[in-house]
């Protein structure tokens, strides 16, 4: 595998396989406001100590519910909301430090794929000023050159390059999603968060385009952070899963042996809901009771203990860390005579 | 009217629903027929734009006319009375009398369908008070029970609160509660856990199967989650471009699928059982091309454009739906080959 070209020369990225992305401590909450004065009266937690590391080339899902706080680390990493707390070091630098300006250059680097197809492309420009645009405010390939990017970015994600005089509206869901994708890669960026990329897909559609990421991932040799709510479709995409939970992180394995061998909790009842395609199987499932607790009032100590079927009383006192139970196995649950 | 065999509960034939438009005639049902027994669950499967939504809106009348209209076909259900009419002939008084009391139907949001003003109980109270007759203590208290039935804690509490208050999860009991009110003998679930967390989606399957066993209603699931599919039903309807593709028992669509679109899909999900071994990257099946347009639908086979076993011969006529034996069948013309 070739390595990608650098689009920044004086901050030259680190070899395949070294660390790309360093997320430390991360933790965004949203203020409520309230009473004459709109004091602070409380806060979403939304993402609470959130620590991980992504390494240059590899794809990491981010997995949860809703309310996990998996969106909100992507868009905190890419500085589209400012984080509370935490460090969010992007080759080398802590780039929640950097100025706005300084920003823009490192969202060369960093650019994000979108949920809904329908909402996320302008409909009043055409495909090529929606994916021109990011090349425009970076200046890159300018004058002839930025139509021949175009035309092949849009080859790249399998589209006709003549569709780039269209509009967003003459797509369906599954082209727009590519539309997207070309978007994201104009700039030639080497981490990529990909927001649910499928989720609002048909079955049939959602599997191309999980190809297409798939594809693109290794020929560019691109860092993804996948955020998704489908274990699944990251299974098959991912080299590590992490998994959110009310905030905070559960666990993280390598995607396989997540599968086979989950450690925590949460992620083994995530795993049992999951419907499987096969009538024949009849498994015993674990079904959790309730709901997800609210993040303005989260559980004292390990949050899901509320709705474990392991649940012991030690687990209210502290908030179990994230631990090394086996090489490259990460889980957050004081109990180790389970799973 | 067709003969309904006994243990018939709903029999669908040849339902036409066509949309007028001003880009033309959008034919989003296009001649389907299906029956659903008593006490059974079958799936109606299918991407967007495969017509399975307005399936189940033709059978409760539920179309918006203008622009829609039932323009052809009979759907003959038989009653709690044990009268089997034609839906599509009922007068619309006597529709309400059968919406709510012997078809009921839950939604795919159930943060939409409930009305915001009014409170659960009032919302579940309504249908029992029209249909049962009984007065508003009466119909309360007997919210508060269906409350309890669909595991909501502390029912006489909570039938005095508001959708907003609730849980997307609890939302879509709440709906459950009120479909059911009246005992009916079907109930149509059109997506019913596509807006729910997975955990959440395992609840309300895991309650739907209770309560049928409970009550015994027929279940018609409307769905695109194959998964779901496995899960919940007994027989099987996969519809595409307007039309059934492919019917039968379950094990049979999975097991020994015989139209290529069904054999697509069921190669397409992505599945967290299966065997691959660690750091190898798999690649899911996709099928080609996108879903085609109900205003432009191809001449032959709908599917025939991006099939992979497509012939001269499936562009020249709409196939029939064969039978493959077992009760199966396919709209294939070479499903013998597959």
């Amino acid at each position: 595998m070739t390595a990608a070209p650098t689009p920044n020369k004086d901050s030259a990225l680190p070899p395949m396989g070294e660390t790309l992305l360093d997320v430390r401590n991360l933790r965004k909450y949203f203020p409520i406001r309230g009473g004459l004065l709109s004091r602070v009266v409380a806060n979403v937690q939304a993402v609470n100590d959130v620590s991980f590391a992504v390494k240059r080339g590899e794809v990491v899902g981010l997995v949860g519910e809703s309310g996990s706080g998996k969106t909100t680390v992507g868009r905190s990493i890419l500085r589209l909301i400012e984080p509370s707390g935490g460090e969010v070091v992007f080759n080398g630098t802590d780039i929640t430090k950097v100025s706005k300006g300084q920003m823009r250059d490192y969202r060369r680097q960093m650019q994000i794929i979108f949920q809904d197809p329908f909402a996320s492309l302008n409909p009043r420009m055409t495909v090529s000023d929606i994916i021109g645009e990011a090349l425009q405010i970076h200046g890159l390939h300018p004058g002839r050159e930025r139509v021949d990017r175009i035309a092949e970015l849009l080859r790249k994600v399998g589209l006709n390059p003549e569709s780039m005089r269209r509009y967003p509206h003459e797509f369906s869901g599954g082209q727009r999603q590519r539309i997207g994708i070309a978007r994201a890669l104009a700039v030639n960026p080497s981490f990529i968060v990909a927001d649910e990329p499928v989720s609002a897909l048909d079955v049939s559609i959602q599997a191309q385009v999980v190809n297409l990421i798939q594809d693109l991932q290794e020929e560019l040799g691109l860092t993804v952070l996948f955020i998704a709510h489908d274990l699944a479709v990251v299974e098959y995409i991912c080299d590590r899963v992490i998994v959110m939970y009310l905030g905070r992180i559960m666990e993280i394995a390598p995607s396989r042996e997540l599968y086979v061998n989950p450690k925590h909790p949460y992620t083994e009842a995530l795993l049992s809901a999951a419907p499987i395609p096969d009538p024949s199987i009849k498994r015993k499932r674990i079904i959790l009771e309730g709901d997800i607790p609210s993040p303005i009032n989260p559980p004292s100590g390990c949050v899901f203990r509320t709705r474990c079927r392991y649940a012991i009383p030690e687990c209210a006192n502290v908030v179990p860390e994230l631990r090394e139970v086996k090489p490259g196995h990460f889980k957050a649950c004081i109990r180790d005579d389970i799973l | 009217m067709t003969a309904v065999a006994t243990d018939t509960l709903l029999a669908v034939n040849g339902l036409k629903t066509y949309f007028y438009t001003d880009d033309g005639v959008v034919k989003s049902v296009d001649g389907v027929t299906f029956h659903l027994n008593k006490g059974e669950t079958l799936a109606v499967v299918g991407e967007s734009g495969s017509g399975k939504s307005v399936t189940s809106l033709s059978i409760m009348r539920l179309i918006a006319s203008p622009p829609g209209k039932i323009a052809e076909g009979e759907v003959l259900f038989t009653g709690k009375d044990g009268k089997t009419k034609d839906i599509t002939k009922l007068s619309e008084a006597e529709m309400r009398r059968i919406r709510g009391n012997d078809i009921s139907m839950i939604f795919q949001e159930p943060m939409t369908s409930l009305n915001p003003v009014y409170t659960v109980g009032d919302q579940i109270a309504e249908a029992i008070m029209l249909h049962q007759g009984k007065n508003r203590k009466e119909a309360m208290d007997m919210a508060a029970g269906m409350l309890e039935l669909v595991g909501i804690p502390a029912p006489k509490k909570r039938v005095h609160e508001y959708p907003h208050q609730m849980s997307g999860g609890m939302r879509q009991r709440v709906m459950i509660a009120m479909a059911l009110s009246c005992n009916p003998a079907l109930l149509i679930a059109d997506e019913p856990t596509t807006a729910l967390d997975v955990t959440i989606q395992a609840q309300i399957l895991d309650l739907m199967r209770k309560l049928q066993e409970e009550i015994g209603m027929s279940i018609l699931f409307i769905t695109h989650n194959l998964g779901v599919v496995a899960e919940m039903a007994d027989r099987v309807v996969v519809m595409y471009g307007g039309r059934v593709v492919e019917e039968g028992d379950v094990m049979e669509i999975f097991k020994a699928p015989k139209h290529p679109y069904t054999i697509g899909l069921l190669n397409s999900i992505p599945r967290v059982d299966h065997g691959k071994a660690a750091g190898d990257k798999e690649r899911l099946e996709a099928i080609p091309g996108n879903v085609p347009s109900p205003l432009n639908l191809p001449p032959g086979c709908a599917f025939a454009p991006r099939c992979k076993y497509a012939i001269d011969d499936c562009n020249k006529a709409v196939p029939a739906l064969e039978d493959t034996g077992n009760g199966h069948t396919s709209r294939c013309i070479r499903w013998r080959e597959l």
